[in-house]
């Protein structure tokens, strides 16, 4: 079904609207928090969370790309829970690419004031100047969490040359930072 | 484990940006070389990325199957043996594959079943249903395969909500996704034969997402007596109010063969709510406050506190021998003091691990970590194993590499 068929099910508070978004997102919504969380168990719970969290909010808010919205709102859950099972000693899952990632901008060396979302719109910005084929390797890598071997198998490349692409790219991304006066 | 500012900043990514990459990507164009390490590295599923695993190398079997292994147990919960950077999916070549993961989907009676991936075994089926025609792909090939399968009741369960589906004295659990879900609490209950499937023993007080300790229950019968007065129980539309955030509620472990889930949850909420993930969808049920504030009473009052039950055993070490019947596993590699490490038989009857073992050319002195769902009996053969992973030796423990 289409998003948009899908969004006015939502609207109209339609149980069918969360049959739909299964059908159509369940796979790649267990698909993240499974790499997040690292167990099915959690990874299902946390993928009915993220159907009882888009019933709360659609309506009021209407999503221009619901793709993109229920994948934020499936790693933002995992995250969340990931954070309070590794808080519980109760933690399956653990993310490797946090220290690759935190190599480029470690939270110490970031102003508290600067915001997730400021921080975050600049990513973009800088993702935009990127070539195509690294811009996906980056967030296919750092917003889905993909393993190496996961992105060289999706776009057809080798694991070191996924390596090197995302090297180069986490180099331009902190120079890019840098001269967008963010103090890194 | 603090998440990085960064890791939350990418949150906030333009949509844009997030669809791209959440596309398809484009296929590889070389032939998978198949029968190769390197082929079957290419092949494992982008599903899976367990990153850390606290194994616990059966502790709890010690004591009442007798293995007698005090190493063993000493291990509790220790977080001596590390396992890092794992990718336990594969996707197996057509003639790997069981029939259950052949065929995600079958048509029968004017019904749609999905495949739960699980199998049941014959002991729980009942009578014979007829058979139906299934169709799956191989997915390195692209060939559509079909062959008639035979279906089944299982014992219990309606078969318009669930059937056994397989040939030759292997079957698998199908669930029908295609009738509207049960409307009251009596009828999934019936329907689904939670009574007799479903043994409420292990649970949890939560509040939140918080777990605040484990218990373990003897008997279930007075809970199910509560929940057969509550039978008229409507499904609620709304699933929302019936999910954990902010809430204090009891969560029980839902394993069940004939249903096809492995520890799963049935929530029983303080606010009167029932819901479960059991299903291929999510239920939840109004039960009222009194009902729930029953049961959660009950359960308090006739249980004894439990450690905490990780999702899967594991049994980490080198293989010293591959035979026809058992692979053994050599666990004195992680010890300091070797003598004190066992040598655990694992059936090479499993599929799961017979393919992985023949596949990919496991041999002895391979380090490998076995996660099994089972017990471990007095000659410490490892039961319901259900995964393999070879890795290598690190400081401490045993490392899966990505």
């Amino acid at each position: 079904m289409e998003e948009q068929k899908i969004i006015e099910l939502y609207f109209a508070r339609k149980e069918q609207a969360i049959r739909e978004t299964e059908a159509g997102y369940g796979k790649l919504c267990y698909g993240i928090a499974y790499r997040i969380l690292g167990n099915r168990e959690d990874a299902e719970e946390c993928v009915n969370d993220t159907y009882a969290a888009l019933w709360r909010a659609i309506p009021p808010e209407k999503p221009q790309n619901f793709k993109a919205y229920i994948c934020k709102v499936t790693r933002n859950l995992a995250l969340k829970k990931a954070e309070y099972l590794h808080r519980e000693k109760r933690s399956a899952g653990l993310l490797v690419s946090f220290e690759e990632l935190e190599g480029v901008l470690c939270d110490g060396g970031i102003s508290p004031e600067t915001g997730d979302e400021e921080l975050g719109r600049a990513i973009g910005r800088f993702l935009k100047t990127e070539k195509e084929e690294a811009r996906k390797v980056f967030v296919r890598r750092y917003f889905f969490f993909d393993s190496i071997g996961e992105i060289g198998k999706r776009y057809g490349f080798s694991d070191s040359k996924v390596k090197n692409m995302l090297l180069r790219t986490r180099k331009r991304l902190q120079a890019f930072l840098r001269k967008e006066g963010f103090d890194l | 484990m603090k998440i990085p500012k960064i890791v939350s900043a990418l949150e906030h990514l333009d949509d844009e940006l997030i669809a791209e990459a959440a596309e398809e990507g484009k296929k590889k164009e070389r032939r998978l070389p198949l029968f190769k390490w390197g082929g079957i590295a290419a092949c494992l599923v982008p599903a899976v990325a367990v990153l850390a695993v606290l194994a616990v190398l059966a502790p709890w079997h010690a004591e009442e199957s007798g293995s007698g292994d005090p190493a063993v147990s000493e291990n509790v919960g220790k977080p001596g043996y590390v396992f890092a950077g794992s990718e336990i999916a594969v996707e197996w070549p057509w003639e790997y594959k069981l029939m259950w993961e052949k065929y995600y989907s079958a048509e029968f009676d004017g019904a749609e079943y999905a495949s739960r991936n699980a199998a049941v075994r014959e002991a729980l089926l009942g009578e014979a249903l007829g058979s139906c025609v299934v169709r799956g792909e191989d997915v390195y090939t692209g060939e559509i395969h079909s062959e008639e399968a035979e279906v089944f009741e299982i014992r219990g369960i309606s078969p318009k909500r669930m059937v056994a589906l397989g040939k030759d004295g292997a079957y698998g659990v199908y669930i029908n996704t295609s009738d509207p879900f049960p409307a009251t609490l009596g009828e999934a209950v019936k329907e689904f034969g939670l009574e007799e499937h479903l043994k409420l023993s292990r649970f949890s007080e939560c509040e939140g997402y918080g777990e605040k300790r484990y218990r373990i229950m003897e008997a279930d019968g007075s809970i199910w007596e509560v929940l057969a007065r509550c039978g008229e129980a409507e499904r609620v539309k709304d699933p929302s109010p019936s999910l954990p955030a902010e809430r204090r509620y009891l969560s029980f472990t839902a394993t069940s063969e004939a249903l096809g889930v492995y520890k799963r949850v049935l929530y029983v909420t303080e606010d009167g709510y029932l819901s479960t993930n059991i299903f291929n969808v999510g239920a939840a049920y109004f039960i009222g406050e009194e009902a729930a504030g029953e049961i959660i009473r009950y359960a308090k009052e006739n249980s004894t506190e439990a450690e905490f039950e990780p999702y899967e055993q594991i049994v980490a070490g080198k293989v010293t021998e591959v035979g026809e019947e058992f692979l053994l596993v050599d666990t004195s590699v992680l010890y300091g003091d070797p003598a004190q490490g066992k040598v655990y038989r694992v059936p090479l009857s499993e599929l799961c691990i017979r393919r992985y073992v023949e596949y990919m050319g496991v041999k002895a002195g391979d380090v490998v970590a076995v996660a099994f769902r089972g017990e471990v009996t007095r000659e410490n053969v490892v039961l319901g194993a259900v995964s393999i992973e070879r890795g290598k030796l690190v400081e401490n423990g045993v490392a899966i590499p990505e």
